[in-house]
Parts: structure tokens; sequence; C-alpha cells
């Protein structure tokens, strides 16, 4: 097992290869010359040279990869060409923000997927059952933006319960530990400030979950259904266990598979910033200063987020992975296949 | 009498109309008794055990009759009361050893399952409890047994661990569906003749469903034969293939291959078995029947005595005129 862990982040080395290659060569090719946005627009033609020429882009491209990689390999992606601070350190302050959400997001669709899948499953074809799937059907397809604001229009306009942006009021100062203002907030045992960031989260996590939600409800339902037609549900039934035992422990159970492995993508994709969930409730993460620094041709800040969330992603994947030995006793890795 | 089911109905409703695929079918089991249920497949002896178990699920629908397990009616019960009878007192085995087993669960887990359902045995003599079922069935070394996974162990082996499964609970009646047609002949044998022995050890009765004559022979007291939901025939084993009096009956010990017997091709019976939403008018069987005669198409026979033996029921025009009441 530990072998087989190891060999899979032995593939990582590839991917990021590939993946940092694919992003430096479309940087350079295709994104706008970041001089005159950097110098503004009255900027000599001199000065951008100089620039230009300070900032390495006017290296041959081979020379520049390899300098790209040999410094990040040290942990140094360089610096953002606005702030002059480093990519780690801009990208480290709103990475927690974006994790906050991407965590709360996934367990709510987890929990109210699951449930409603599973409720779905059991009552096929009931009003139940076709209730639940167009409202997921709507949560795929429903755009995120408007979604969010019209629950802004709802929550914040017309009811008034729940703050439209930001993580927290500026009245609460936190100490940032984690950078997860939920966390934090409890470390310091600061409960007005602790609910109050939970306010704020709430709807950017309700509107980033719609989607996932719906997508696991779907994959819920669909794998129950099979699994409820197996010949060991009819088993269980004939021990005479209850239909809640049926249907959890042995159902559920074995249903769990795509399901985890939904799960998992999904919250892979969270965590690569969602950003057009940010940019509405103007949520301070990675997704949307992303978006800002393509519009920007911020170079290093880019490179370093697009390597950071393929990283994340075969992590995601390795999780998975893992997760089926525990789900399935049949799974195991590092031997030969049976 | 131990299970009394009389006029059994069992219907489901599918989209091309309904399907009987039990009719109006009655027998009983006595204590330590081994009835057979013979038929082809969709004769509904599936259906009917299912019936018995309130395991029949939607489309499907127990519509008539009594199902009297030691004088109680199993079809007014909740599905709480149910629950207390199955695996308890009335426990089944499927067909299909290697996909009737939970494959995320251990062995032991699965048998302790049953025995905490319906005991008030502690977790340590559950497992106790379980190992020595496992013995019983002929498994070996189950201290180790128990914590393997299905997948770990062979079909034979699983179907023991169903047995097991099933007989964890001392139950008074065991529903036996096709419990070897899975298994190879050695296994299979096994698996009967260890049936046969719980049979006489604790002296359940068993309900053994199966299209396979030669299972019946070897193991069951009296047959009940099923063709296309009804009731066809009903012998004490030994009678049954003495003198088979149905003419489908016959057909089915005709088909068995002989090792005495110098014959070119084996025995067939003739046509298939009728669609069952669009059930011929008449006898079921007339179609395919070589002694057809003319009211055969028009009239169904009634399940009706043969004089002179006693148990003993036929449906054929060749014995008696009696017509069925209810067409």
């Amino acid at each position: 097992m530990v072998k087989y862990i190891l060999k899979r982040l032995l593939m990582l080395i590839p991917v990021l290869i590939g993946v940092s290659l694919i992003v430096f060569i479309l940087l350079r090719v295709a994104a706008p010359d970041p001089a005159p946005v950097v110098l503004g627009e009255h900027a000599t033609e001199e000065s951008m040279e100089a620039w230009r020429e300070a900032s390495g882009l006017n290296d041959n491209i081979v020379k520049q990869y390899v300098d790209f990689i040999v410094n990040a390999v040290q942990g140094d992606f360089g610096e953002s060409y606005y702030t002059n601070t480093s990519v780690i350190e801009e990208i480290g302050a709103r990475f927690p923000a974006t994790i906050e959400i991407a965590i709360f997001a996934i367990i709510v669709a987890s929990i109210f997927g699951i449930l409603i899948g599973v409720i779905a499953a059991v009552k096929k074809n009931s009003i139940v059952d076709n209730a639940s799937m167009v409202l997921s059907l709507v949560g795929v397809s429903i755009p995120i933006f408007w979604l969010g604001i019209l629950l802004i229009i709802l929550f914040t306009k017309v009811l008034g319960w729940l703050p439209a942006s930001g993580r927290i009021d500026v009245t609460f100062s936190v100490n940032e530990i984690t950078g997860l203002y939920l966390v934090d907030t409890l470390i310091a045992g600061d409960f007005a400030a602790f609910k109050n960031a939970l306010w704020h989260l709430i709807l950017p996590g309700m509107t980033l979950a719609l989607y996932t939600l719906a997508i696991i409800s779907r994959m819920t339902r669909s794998s129950m259904l099979d699994t409820l037609n197996q010949d060991y549900i009819r088993t269980a039934r004939s021990k005479g266990l209850s239909e809640g035992k049926v249907i959890i422990k042995h159902g559920l159970r074995n249903a769990l598979m795509p399901i985890v492995t939904v799960i998992g993508l999904q919250l892979g994709s969270l965590l690569g910033g969602a950003v057009l969930t940010e940019t509405v409730f103007a949520w301070p993460g990675i997704g949307s200063y992303t978006v800002e620094c393509i519009n920007k041709s911020d170079f290093p800040v880019i490179q370093a987020v697009v390597l950071i969330i393929a990283t994340i992603f075969v992590f995601m994947n390795l999780i998975v992975d893992i997760i089926y030995t525990f789900l399935d006793p049949r799974i195991k890795y590092g031997r030969k296949e049976a | 009498m131990l299970l009394d089911v009389k006029n059994l109905s069992t219907e489901f409703y599918v989209k091309r109309g309904i399907v009987k695929a039990v009719n109006d079918v009655s027998f009983n089991v006595d204590k330590g008794e081994i009835l057979a249920i013979v038929g082809e497949s969709g004769s509904g002896k599936s259906v009917t055990s299912l019936s018995v178990m309130g395991l029949v699920r939607d489309p499907g629908k127990v519509t008539k009759g009594e199902i009297l397990f030691n004088g109680e009616d199993l079809k007014t019960k909740s599905q709480k009361e149910m629950r207390k009878i199955r695996g308890d007192k009335i426990s089944m085995i499927f067909q299909e050893p290697m996909t009737s087993l939970n494959p995320v669960q251990r062995i032991g887990d699965q048998l302790c399952e049953s025995i905490l359902t319906h005991t008030d045995m502690n977790k340590k003599q559950a497992l106790e409890r379980a190992i020595e079922m496992l013995r019983v069935v002929g498994i070996p070394s189950p201290e180790q047994r128990v914590k393997d996974y299905p997948h770990q162990m062979s079909g034979g082996m699983r179907q023991r661990v169903m047995i097991a499964m099933g007989l964890c609970c001392d139950p008074e009646l065991l529903i036996a569906d096709e419990p070897t047609t899975a298994l190879d002949v050695t296994i299979q044998a096994q698996i009967l003749d260890l049936i046969k022995r719980l049979r006489d050890d604790i002296g359940m009765a068993v309900i053994l469903i199966t299209h396979d004559l030669g299972v019946v022979a070897e193991t069951a007291d009296r047959v009940v034969v099923m063709y296309c939901g009804r009731v066809v025939e009903q012998a004490d084993v030994k009678s049954l293939f003495k003198k088979p009096m149905h003419p489908y009956t016959k057909g089915l010990i005709e088909s068995i291959p002989r090792l005495n017997e110098d014959r070119e091709r084996l025995f067939m019976i003739k046509g298939m078995v009728p669609d069952p939403t669009r059930l011929p008018k008449g006898c079921l069987f007339a179609d395919r029947c070589e002694n057809c005669m003319e009211k055969c198409k028009e009239k169904l026979p009634a399940l009706t005595e043969v004089p002179g033996e006693e148990g003993r029921k036929v449906r054929c025009f060749l014995y008696s005129d009696e017509v069925e009441a209810d067409e």
C-alpha cells in the first residue's frame, strides 16, 4: 500500500511537468504582453523593453522554462508583476478562503445529495423521486451567478437575514492561524465572530453547493437503484432485517464507490476556486484572484495557481483510490491483479 | 401441519398486462418433511416461495389466498411481524450463491446479523453461534473463515454460508430456491446431503424449489409440479416417478437422460411455455400435449384427487372430467 502511494506520488512529476509546460507556452504565445498593463498605457517603448528584460521575458523560452522549473523546485514561484510580493504569499493569503468555502459546500452537498439520492432511489417513480430529480436537473443547469444574485436579492435585500459579501464584518478582527475563519474564531473563543463568519459563508456556500449537490444526488440515486436490485439485498430482507438496515447497511454501503468518486473530484474542482461564486459574493478566494491575474497577464501567479490546482487534483484522485480499499475489500493495491 | 397454503395467487402488474405468476396454488408441508416444487423457468415456483416469505416486491402483489403457518395467516401480518418470522421461523436460501452475499461484509458479520436480529445473544455469543453453524455445514476451520469476505470463497462454500445463515436461528421451515443449480455436480450432492441431514437432525421442514428431477428423486418426500403458475400434479415422490400421471410430468421424467437406455436423442417436450400475459384458453399445457383432446382447448381441468391414492392430485381430463370452477 505504501509502495503504491509512493508510486502514485511519483506519477505527480510527469503530470506537473506536462501541465507547467502547457501553461508556460500558452501564456507566452497567446496571452497579451504584460508590459503595457504593468507599466501603464503611457509607458515608453524603452521602459517597457527594460521591464521585459528585467523580468526575463526576453530570454529564449527554453531558458525561461528551465529557470522557472529550477526556481519552482526550490519553492520560488517568483513575484507578482504588480504587487512585487512573492506569489506564494499572495496565494497563501487567498487560499484559506477558498478551502473554507469548498469544504463547507462539499459537506452540505454530500449530506443532502446522498440523502436526496437515497430517498429518490427507495421511493422510485414517486412524487418525491420526480421532485428531487427535477430539483437536481435545475441544480446542474442553473447559472451560478444568476442564482447567487437571486439569493442575494432574497436573503439580503428583501429579508435582510444574511450578508451578501465578504468573509466577515470589518468590526471583527481575526487572528489568522489556519486562515479558516470558522476555525480561527473558535480557537480564539470569539463566538460572535464565529457566528458572523458563518453567516457570511452561508449564501456563497449554498450557491456553490447546489451544483455539486445535484450531481451527487443523481449519482447516489442511480448507484442505489442498481444496488437495491442486487441479490444480497433480497438476502438481507429474507433475514428479517428492518428496511432501514437493508437500505443503509447493505444498500448504501455498497453503492458508495461511485458517490465517493464524484465527491472527490468535485472537491478537487471546488478547491481550484469557484470563479463565479467568488466574484458574485466578493469572496476573497483563489478563483476570483486567478481571473484577475489572467486579465492582467500576471504570469508567475497564473503558473503557480495552475500547478497547485493540478496537484490538488492528483491528490484527490489518490485519496479517492485509497478510500476505495476501505469501501470494498475486493480492491487491493500493490499486488498483481487477481 | 406446519405450512398450509390455500388458493394462493400472486400477480404482477407490468406494462404488457397482468401476469398471474401464481394462480390458485394450494399445498402443505408437514413438520420434518421435504416438499419439492418442480417446474420450468417461469412456472411460478420462485414467486410462490417469495409469497410465503412476504418478499414479493412491486409491481407484484399477493392477491388471494391464505398462507397458514402454524395456523396463523402470514398474509394478514404486518411488515414488522413478518420481519420477526423471516430469518427466524422461516428462512430462505437462494439460487445464486455468488451474488446473494453482501460483498463488502465479512461472512461472520453477515451470519451474526441474523442471530442478533432474532435472539438476545450478545456479539460474542452470536459469533460463537456463527462459527458453530459454519462447522455444521461443513466449512473447514470456521474460526478463520468468519473473517473472510465472500469473494475469498468458492461458490460451494458460499452456498454453505447461505445455508448456515438460513439455519442459524433454528428455523421450522427452510425454503431452498434452486440451492444447487449454480454449483457443480459433486458440490450439489454434498449440499443436498447436508440439507437432508439437517432435516433429520433438527427436524425442520424444507421446501425445495427446483427444475431438476434428479434432485427431487434424491431428496424430496413429496412433489408439487407447477406449470404456468398452476399446480398440475401433486404426489409422493415414489408414486410420481413410478407412475407419472399428468402428460407434463411424464414429459419431464422422460427428458431425464438415462445411462441404461440406448437412445440416440433425448426426449423433448415440444413447443414453448406460453406468454404469461396471454395465457391460452383451456388447459395451459394443451398446445404441447401429446394427449390433447378437443375439450382441453376449451376448458381448464380442475385439480382433482386421484381415487385410491391418498394425497395425490392431478389436473387433467384424462383422469377426471371436472372443470376448474373459476374459469
